[in-house]
This record gives structure tokens, sequence and C-alpha cells, in this order.
């Protein structure tokens, strides 16, 4: 037998467009694989020379899904650029902002994404296994996870005016206070929520434990995590300093601030991505490869700090010793996030302050440089600017969670594909575990592909009968 | 009590592809207060279901390259194909609906003719017309007979 490349192109059931490539030897085993990002936004360069109040507005036009993510993370590292304290009412509300989305995108990764894997098997026929499958022969859960992501979207739409692109957050803070009407009308969908996700919880759970092979093979391996605690060290996604601990629970690094970050996080291009991909400096590359995301999050914090969240909490610990290193809990961890937005959205609005008309903090340019950290969806969300003293823009840098994400999830599926990849009885079963491994970690491709300048490149010239007439390459 | 639903669709950044969503807004202009529910977004998505699944009779509204204006009355789609996350057609989000919450209202779809999808946020002359037509043709619909010689001079 020779040697042989799978390609499976389209990655599906994902945000964004990738391919993987699988590579197997003269015997048939899988010798090799990857994944590649395939789309290219560039909005690195895109916003060069935009005075950097429109940073806000324009960076939330990355992503469709976490728009809210990127809309904050600009909004702070604009703060830092005006030097403003903003408004601690503004602080709470950007955060309920925030904890709607990572609701809101945690529901579409579990229940319309990756469900179809779990309830209806990663062998089951691929022609119904996806959102419309799960809807005829699991109309219950369907409905719930449809429920529990329009709780997520209309409490965005209630706070920032509209449910995708919101342009409410700004720098300095929000651009109109919270009303008593639009905080009833958030509380009031509290409950559905928690009985929608109550009634998934020991479901997904028993369900969850039907996947031992999977746990033991989906990018289940030791590396470092990364991600915001707060000043006790508990869960947090809007504020704090960053937390790296290694796979055995270790604090490796504790309290560095977002101005600090080129000294603790290197980017590196593949030359088969246009997705970059983050590593641990101090540890090199690749050493130093890490997660970020819900399962990171919940390794690296203390507690989550409500209640029933908690509950959830000691469970979702009581499947690993020590911090969890099986990407296929990212599944469940995400249930647990989802009931702590729940539950911390309904403390935030029950803050005295939470009604006060001071939201924003008005200055001009006072610093050249802002940078910003958030905990978006699917981990650390980092934005860097430098302006100029007209307050344009010159230099931008984003680093995505998908990016954070890419050397574990690179590894991750070359763990898959050797664990059930047989070049000799290919199965469809098979491959789509090399798809439901890159599921687990939820990339967000739109997000993610900025590096300008870098990447690998091939232009190719053709005359009109398609006859080549020059090759570039980078 | 169930009421009528409005989807109008398309994307409010390519010219007359915002056909859809700029007739849904003149027609909950057109009706008395709470006729209808309206609802304006990009693509039509899962989440639809469950607000087509509350209302009595739905209404897509889409830009197309057809002339003039077109009424088709749907079905729930028998094969609805390969169900993408971030797109549904019509007919698919109606078997979704039916699947979901065991029956789907009936349903029509009205679209009107574009005439260019370049970049920005204006409807060209020749859209706004049709905007006009769609919207009256729905709102006369809804509100019945009577009223239509009072609804066909407020959408010219």
């Amino acid at each position: 037998m020779t040697k042989r490349t799978l390609v499976i192109d389209p990655v599906t059931r994902i945000e964004g467009h990738s391919k993987i490539t699988i590579q197997l030897d003269e015997q048939g085993r899988v010798a090799d694989a990857r994944f590649h990002v395939t789309q290219f936004r560039g909005f690195e360069k895109i916003c060069e020379n935009r005075p950097f109040h429109e940073m806000p507005a324009l960076m939330a036009r990355i992503c469709g899904i976490c728009p809210v993510s990127h809309l904050i993370t600009s909004a702070k590292a604009c703060d830092a650029i005006l030097a403003v304290a903003v408004p601690k009412t503004a602080v709470h509300l950007r955060r309920i902002l925030n904890l709607a989305q990572i609701l809101q995108s945690h529901a579409l990764s579990l229940f319309h994404l990756s469900s179809p894997d779990l309830l209806l098997g990663m062998d089951s026929d691929p022609l119904r296994r996806n959102l419309f499958g799960l809807a005829q022969t699991h109309p219950e859960v369907a409905r719930d996870g449809i429920r529990l992501r329009q709780v997520g979207q209309t409490i965005i739409e209630i706070l920032g005016g509209k449910r995708i692109h919101p342009a409410w957050v700004v720098p300095g803070g929000v651009s109109a206070p919270l009303t008593a009407e639009k905080r009833d009308q958030i509380r009031d969908l509290l409950p559905e929520g928690l009985v929608a996700l109550n009634r998934r919880l020991d479901q997904f759970k028993e369900l969850f434990a039907q996947f031992p092979e999977e746990v033991d093979s989906f990018a289940h391996f030791p590396s470092l995590f990364l991600g915001l605690v707060d000043d006790h060290g508990d869960l947090e996604h809007y504020n704090g300093p960053a937390r790296v601990i290694g796979s055995g629970g270790a604090v490796v690094k504790d309290g560095f601030a977002a101005g600090a970050y080129p000294e603790y996080i290197g980017e590196i291009n593949e030359h088969d991505s246009y997705l970059k991909s983050a590593y641990y400096k101090p540890f090199g590359y690749p050493d130093g490869i890490y997660r970020v995301g819900p399962l990171a999050r919940l390794n690296i914090a203390r507690r989550c700090g409500t209640p029933r969240a908690d509950r959830e909490l000691e469970d979702l610990r009581a499947l690993s010793k020590g911090p969890a290193l099986a990407s296929f809990h990212y599944h469940q961890a995400r249930m647990v996030e989802m009931l702590f937005c729940l539950e911390r959205i309904e403390q935030l609005l029950n803050e005295p302050a939470i009604l006060d008309t001071h939201v924003r903090a008005q200055a001009a340019v006072n610093a050249e440089e802002g940078i910003a950290m958030a905990e978006a969806p699917r981990g650390l969300l980092l934005h860097h600017y430098k302006v100029d003293r007209d307050g344009l823009v010159r230099w931008a840098n984003l680093i995505i969670a998908t990016g954070h994400n890419n050397l574990a999830m690179n590894r991750g599926v070359l763990q898959t594909a050797q664990r059930f990849v047989d070049g000799e009885r290919l199965t469809e079963g098979a491959l789509n575990r090399v798809e439901a491994v890159i599921r687990a970690f939820d990339p967000c491709l739109s997000c993610s592909t900025h590096a300008y300048g870098q990447m690998p490149l091939e232009v190719e010239l053709r005359d009109v009968s398609g006859g080549l007439l020059d090759v570039r390459r980078r | 009590m169930k009421k009528p639903l409005i989807i109008g669709y398309g994307n409010p950044l390519r010219g007359d592809d915002a056909l859809g969503i700029r007739a849904a807004e003149k027609i909950e202009l057109l009706l008395p207060p709470r006729t209808a529910t309206v609802i304006t977004c990009q693509q039509l998505t899962p989440e639809l279901a469950s607000a087509i699944a509350e209302a009595s009779e739905v209404w897509f509204l889409d830009a197309g390259l057809e002339i003039g204006v077109r009424v088709t009355s749907l079905s729930p789609a028998a094969a609805p194909g390969r169900l993408l996350t971030h797109y549904h057609s019509p007919e698919s989000l109606l078997a979704f609906t039916q699947d979901l919450y065991g029956d789907a209202p009936p349903a029509k779809l009205v679209v009107g003719s574009a005439f260019q999808f370049g970049p920005g946020e204006r409807l060209s002359e020749r859209a706004c017309r049709v905007v006009e037509e769609m919207a009256a043709v729905v709102a006369e619909s809804l509100a019945g007979h009577s009223t239509r010689k009072a609804v066909r001079s407020s959408a010219v």
C-alpha cells in the first residue's frame, strides 16, 4: 500500500471554514493529522487608520456568533486609550451582556452542533445527524436548546438594541442606562432558562458517560490551561488577571495583566493554516501548548461563586483527578457555565446601583496604546491597539480563543485519528469522530484569522482557458 | 390569542437584498398596533421556529429576481435536505417547526424584485416601489377587505 492522504473538507457543524487532512503510512496507519483553517478575515489590517472610537462597533463585525465578546474587549482596550475608570454600573451592564452571549453561544454549541453526535450517535446516518434529525428524534431537547439560546439572545437585544452586532457598549462605558422595565424583562426570562437547563443537566451527564472511548481520545493529554480569575481566584469572564496552571493543577503563573501578555503569550504561523497558534512563551513552542475556554476556566478557578453552578462543578471535577484533561468534558463545562450565566445575571440585576444613569466616562485620547482581555465563550480574547495622538489606529493585534486552542486542536485531531481511523477499513463514523473532537473545542474560525503579511500564500495567474501563466508563493 | 407573524429577511448592507426587511417594517406601520408580530433578520435560523409555532399564520418576505411581486403558499418541506445552522429555507423552517412543536401554521412567501445587490444600505428607487407593493399585499390580506382603501392610500 502506498502513502495516502485523507481529506475531510469541510469540517461540519462548527463556526467557519476548515478542513482536516490525515496522512496514512504504507500500512494504512495514521502517521499525522492536521486541522487547516481555510478562511481569512484580516481585521488586524482592516482597522488601521480608523478612529479608535469606531473599534468596538467595527470589531463586533468580526463574528455573528460572538460579536458581543469583540465589542466588550475592544471597548475595554479603548477605555485604556481614554485612561478612564468605567462607572461601576456600566461594568455590571457589560458583564450581563457578556454572560448572555456566553449563554446563547454555549447553547448553540452543545444543542445545535454537538447534540446530534451525542444523541443520535457518532456512527449514525450523516443525513440525519444534524439539527433536523435531532428535532425529529429528540424534539424536547431541541426545544430546550432553542429556548436557552433565545434567552441569551433576547437579553442581548433588550440591552443592546439588537441580537447581532449591538453597538451599545462604547469606549468609557455603555451608551444608555438600564431602565426598570428592561431590568424586569430580563429578570422574567431567567426562570425559564433555568428550568430548560435543569431538564437537560442530568440527561446529558448520563449521556456523556456513554462515551468513554471519546473521553479517552478526544484531545485527552496534559497541557497548560489559561484563563481569567477574579481577585479570589474564582470564575471570571470580564476582568481580572490571567492565570496559567499546569496539567497537575499547580499554578504556573498567577496574576498577569493584559499589558503583560507579550511576555507570556507567543504566536506562530503554521505553514498550512490561516489560524495562528498561540503558546505559553516561557515554555517555548510547541511545549507551551495550552487550552482556553469553558473547561480551562473551570480548571483554573477555585469555584464558580454561584450555588447551583458550584454543585455542578463538583460533578465535573469528580470525573478527573486534578484538572480535567479530556477535551470531551468541554461539553459538560459548557452546561456548568450556562447555569452560572443565568445565576450571575440575576445577581447582577439585583445590584443596588444597576439602574444608575451614570454609565459612561468621557475623555479624549490620553494613552497611545490600549490592551484588554475578556473571556469570550470559547476562551480568552485579547485586543491590542496602538493609536496616534489624533486617535487613529496605527496597529492592532488580536489573539482569539480559537488561536489559543490551535495547538491543542491539532494534537487532538491526531490523537483521535490514531485511535479511530483505520486506513484499510475507513468508516464514516471514524471520520466523524475526527470532526467531533474539533466540535468539542467549539472553534469560531471567522473570529480568529487576522494575521497579515506572514501567512503562507500562493497566487496563480491563469489565462481565460485556465492555462497557468505565473505562480507567486510566500 | 395567536397573531399573524411577518418575517422579513435579507442583508441590509447589500442594497435591494433588504427588500423583505423594509417591507416588514412598512407593514408594521400600516397595520393597527399589535395586529401582527414582525421579525426582521438577515437569515432564517432555527430559533424562529418557536415564534412560528405561536403564530396563526406566517408571511415570509424576501428579495428575489422575480418581476414584480409574487405570492406563493408554502407547505413544510417533505424532504428538508441538508439543514444548516445559519440558513433555512422557509419550507425547511416550517418542517422544523412541525417536528419540534407538532404543527406549523399556514404560510406564504412574498418575493419582490430586487435590482442591485451591491454594498450599501439604500434600496434602489425601483425597489422602493416594490417594497410599497409587497407591504400593501400583506397588509391588505391581514387587514381585510373593509380597510383595503385606507391601507392602499397610506401605502402609496
